[in-house]
């Protein structure tokens, strides 16, 4: 007869770990739920096939995430992979809309270049005095329209403040692949001058300030060094000549090289505007990342670990017990941590007095002999399980990241099949 | 207090799985709540600044005065190629840091087509563009054309012009010059192929021009010939038959070189372009448009025009249901199916009667019989897009929609162009394109594009069809204005207004969107 302690035996889970397992399994349920709706519902359309891959490999994913708790390394996996597959898509739809990558007078005369969210900071002030946005982009009716990426930005921003870098932005995946490429780092820039951390700061305000000047953005046709992979204005005149050049450099620079030497996220921690502007936004979000004072022993891993240069030894001396606004929820220190020192929390640390009623609670049930009392014990600490900021932020997010990744994974993985079977897929 | 937030985050955490979802699955509610909260705009710079004044000229009307033909050359379309549709005016742009110049001044011209198949250097073949402007107001100026006898027209006595603008497809700019031809400047040139529209950009650097800036009214004549490289002008010759470099339905040696005119409100351009009968030889005499804030299409309206056309709207409704009342009989399904032996009339009545499930496992059994039936697929996309509708859970719905358009897209490979099937497909994929939320489908530009090769179908059928093609015209239009397209929206009203049985409801519900003919 197959009993609660056999399945127990042979998934390997302690006596007590039942809940937790219950819990991961129902979230496993709840995100399958999603992806039908998501990838096989709404991106997949006429390409079954691409669907289930990418519907497949988001599940294995998640699984794995939910039950092995590396969160981190599951995370990486799932955004490199959609940074990766978001391009083809992109260049695709570009092409077929404009036949080519590049942005001409014509496509800015007609307010059709996509609006992407690193535009978002560049355009609120210009936004906010004169209702106007200073980017050649369509209002709506477009997936990367200006209203559906606020839409998206507002919700994202309540939910993840900067988690965004790590979890939403189809960007970043870039440079954390790049970054984790090499085996050993060869500059290091946890001993850099601490001041540099303040760079992408001094870059916003750069960015916005001129972009206010001349109303325009000034990002997006000078600095972006996505604009390689993406789209650029015709290289028909000495002022796009050096623009592309800029292009060329910024993306081999602080994409490709530098992750690869320092085996940290340079674009993402240092130069990108839009992620000093969400860690402001970050102020306002649930999340945050706790450290346990009482169990850090102070030995700088979490420091070592953080790939976007959020964590520092100031701050780990300090008695402050929450990462900076900075963080981009990767949990890479919580994985790096060997005291467990370090977790996901809400912004306010869970008091003492509903702890205390939390095991009072617990208490009562566990006193209790019968079976309703257990069953409802195990009930009670499967919620409890399910209400952890570890087990609500990796759903919620990880639910984000598939929601927006669907339409241009499951295409560009049409694509692949295509280019592999010859065009029969 | 400690508690009470901690509680509070976490039901905002909770309620955050959900959201996430239902943010996406209702994106275009966020989206229209955004709009209508921060109402915000496109920098004007980049897109040729705010629109000064808009007008729509009437569709089909590329005949100057009634009879001109294209040539027979087949290079030449039949028409459309010089249909001007519209004319937008915009505020002048200064002080710009992107285009060519820092003071720019955008003329829009809105074609049927722009095709290039003669490879132009600045995107399209066929128009020449000339506009006069009266920039003063004053006496001064001409009242000739710039080339002597290239458009065989002159200018009312009232408005001469100051500057005139050319443009045309071979060059790589258009030109401007002032009357006295001191002045001279290049013109940028952008051509928008996707909504068949030539962005004139105008230096106001120095010269006369220049005044714009500071003028509240200007007069404009917009004329539209066809290019001729070897023409004065390069408005191509007319004569009486159509040649290979040769226009026709000239009728007398001083018909206008003119096919298409912006014609002042009130004006027709058959009369406007008709050489007077007293003086032999002598040219018709043009009245230019005026420009001014608002002036155009939109404001053409005034609170009794609108309620004139709604009194109209509403007697057309009401005749329409007594219509529909004594036409309808309730009949069972069983009972339909029985007096209608054959399969597709079959659908169709169950259809009408309101039988959805019935006709969806009628259409599954003819299916079952003959796959390829390209009429039963037409209608059985329709009715599983229907079966979503009405399901609860939201990746059924989604599924249902897409299995809709994928049924739509069998059917389309079964019925080519021509076959009298084709109208059913049509009218039913565009239906559900139009029903279904442009930000998670994106199917407003195929619903738009079915609407517009159902109009066509029923223009060719015959005059009885004529609303049925307004009404998809405007359908069309309501499919671009889903998709963000507003300009091809508002071209595709233009078409519907310029249909001649349009509906008085279509009139009206154009009219409140400031829509109308000059």
């Amino acid at each position: 007869m197959i009993t609660v302690s056999k399945i127990a035996g042979f998934l390997h889970l302690k006596k007590g770990e039942y809940h937790q397992f219950f819990a991961s399994f129902l979230l496993c349920v709840l995100m399958a739920l999603q992806l039908k709706t998501f990838v096989l519902g709404y991106a997949a359309g006429r390409y079954p096939l691409a669907g289930w891959i990418y519907a497949l490999f988001l599940m294995t994913v998640f699984v794995l995430m939910a039950f092995s708790g590396k969160t981190s390394f599951y995370r990486r996996i799932f955004f490199v992979s959609f940074a990766l597959l978001f391009f083809p898509s992109f260049i695709e739809n570009l092409i077929e809309a404009r036949g080519s990558m590049s942005l001409g007078a014509e496509e800015i005369a007609r307010a059709e270049a996509p609006f992407c969210h690193i535009v978002i900071p560049i355009t609120l002030i210009p936004a906010a005095l004169a209702r106007t946005v200073i980017f050649p982009a369509r209002m709506s009716g477009h997936y990367a329209a200006v209203y559906s990426m606020l839409g998206i930005w507002l919700v994202a921003s309540v939910m993840f403040g900067r988690g965004w870098c790590s979890w939403i932005c189809f960007y970043g995946g870039w440079d954390e692949g790049f970054s984790r490429l090499a085996r050993k780092r060869r500059i290091n820039l946890d001993k850099a001058d601490p001041r540099i951390r303040y760079f992408n700061y001094a870059m916003l305000m750069f960015i916005v300030l001129v972009s206010l000047a001349v109303f325009g953005s000034v990002y997006c046709q000078w600095f972006c060094p996505f604009k390689l992979i993406t789209e650029y204005a015709d290289v028909s005149n000495l002022k796009n000549y050096l623009a592309a050049i800029i292009f060329i450099v910024m993306f081999a620079g602080v994409v490709v090289v530098l992750p690869i030497l320092t085996r940290k996220r340079v674009q993402c921690g240092l130069f990108c505007p839009f992620g000093a502007f969400q860690s402001l936004v970050s102020k306002i979000s649930v999340y945050r990342v706790r450290r346990d004072l009482s169990k850090c022993s102070k030995c700088m891993a979490c420091v070592n670990a953080c790939p976007t240069l959020s964590v520092n030894r100031e701050l780990i001396m300090s008695d402050k017990d929450i990462m900076s606004i900075r963080c981009t929820l990767c949990g890479e220190c919580i994985t790096a941590c060997p005291q467990n020192a370090l977790s996901y929390d809400y912004r306010t640390r869970m008091p003492e007095k509903l702890k205390a009623v939390i095991g009072r609670v617990r208490e009562k049930l566990e006193g209790k002999p019968n079976a309703a009392a257990k069953v409802l014990l195990f009930l009670f600490n499967t919620a409890g399980e399910l209400l952890r900021p570890v087990s609500l932020l990796p759903f919620a997010a990880f639910t984000f990241g598939v929601i927006i990744s669907s339409i241009f994974a499951v295409n560009s993985i049409r694509l692949l099949l295509s280019v592999i079977t010859g065009g029969a897929a | 207090m400690k508690i009470a937030l901690r509680i509070v985050e976490t039901a905002l955490a909770v309620s955050f799985v959900f959201l996430v979802s239902f943010a996406f699955s209702h994106m275009d509610t966020l989206e229209f709540l955004l709009g209508k909260g921060l109402r915000l705009k496109t920098e004007p710079s980049f897109i040729g600044g705010e629109v000064m004044a808009r007008f729509l000229d009437t569709n089909g009307d590329d005949n100057g005065a009634g009879t001109l033909t294209y040539p027979r050359n087949e290079n030449w379309p039949k028409n459309g190629a010089l249909d001007l549709l519209a004319y937008t005016v915009h505020y002048p742009v200064t002080n710009n840091e992107h285009p060519t110049w820092n003071d720019y001044w955008q003329l829009d011209f809105t074609f049927a087509s722009l095709d290039n198949p003669l490879n132009g250097r600045a995107g399209f073949s066929f128009p020449v563009i000339h506009v006069y402007f009266d920039i003063d107001g004053k006496a001064g100026g001409s009242l000739e054309t710039r080339q002597a006898r290239a458009e065989l027209a002159s200018f009312s006595v009232e408005y001469p012009w100051d500057y005139m603008l050319h443009v045309d497809g071979f060059s790589s700019s258009g030109s401007l010059v002032s009357c006295d031809g001191t002045y001279q400047a290049a013109v940028e040139i952008i051509p928008d192929h996707e909504d068949n529209k030539i962005l004139v950009r105008l230096p106001l650097e120095k010269g006369g021009i220049i005044n714009v800036l500071k003028m509240e009214e200007t007069r404009h004549y917009v004329i539209i010939g066809a290019y001729d490289m070897t023409a004065r002008g390069n408005f191509m010759i007319l004569e009486e038959r159509p040649g290979t470099t040769r226009g026709g339905g000239a009728r007398e040696k001083n018909t206008p070189r003119i096919y298409d005119y912006l014609v002042p409100a009130g004006m027709a351009q058959q009369n406007l372009l008709s050489p007077p009968d007293d003086a032999a030889g002598a040219y018709a005499v043009l009245e230019p448009v005026k420009v001014r804030p608002g002036a155009g299409s939109g404001g053409l309206f005034s609170e009794e025009e609108l309620a004139r056309l709604k009194q109209e709207a509403d007697a057309e409704q009401q005749a329409g249901q007594e219509n529909n009342v004594t036409e309808q009989q309730m009949q069972g399904s069983a009972e339909l199916i029985a007096v209608n032996p054959d399969a597709h009339d079959c659908i169709i009545a169950l259809i009408r009667s309101g039988y959805y499930d019935e006709a969806r496992a009628e259409a599954e059994r003819i299916l079952e019989q003959d796959p390829q039936d390209g009429f039963v697929l037409a209608y059985y996309g329709a009715l599983t897009a229907m079966k979503g509708s009405s399901a609860g859970d939201l990746g059924e719905k989604v599924k249902a929609v897409h299995e809709a358009f994928a049924i739509f897209a069998r059917a389309d490979g079964h019925i080519p162009a021509g076959n009298p099937d084709r109208l059913d497909l049509l009218l039913n994929r565009a239906n559900v394109a139009i029903s279904v939320p442009e930000s998670v489908f994106f199917k407003s530009l195929q619903g738009a594009a079915d609407f517009l090769e159902a109009a066509q179908i029923y223009l060719d059928m015959d005059e009885d069809h004529s609303r049925q093609a307004a009404d998809a015209y405007y359908h069309a239009g309501i499919c671009y204005e889903n998709a963000g397209k507003a300009e091809r929206a508002e071209l595709a009203f233009v078409q519907a207004l310029s249909t001649p049985g349009v509906s008085a409801r279509v009139r009206y519900e154009l009219a409140l969107k400031g829509v109308g003919l000059q």
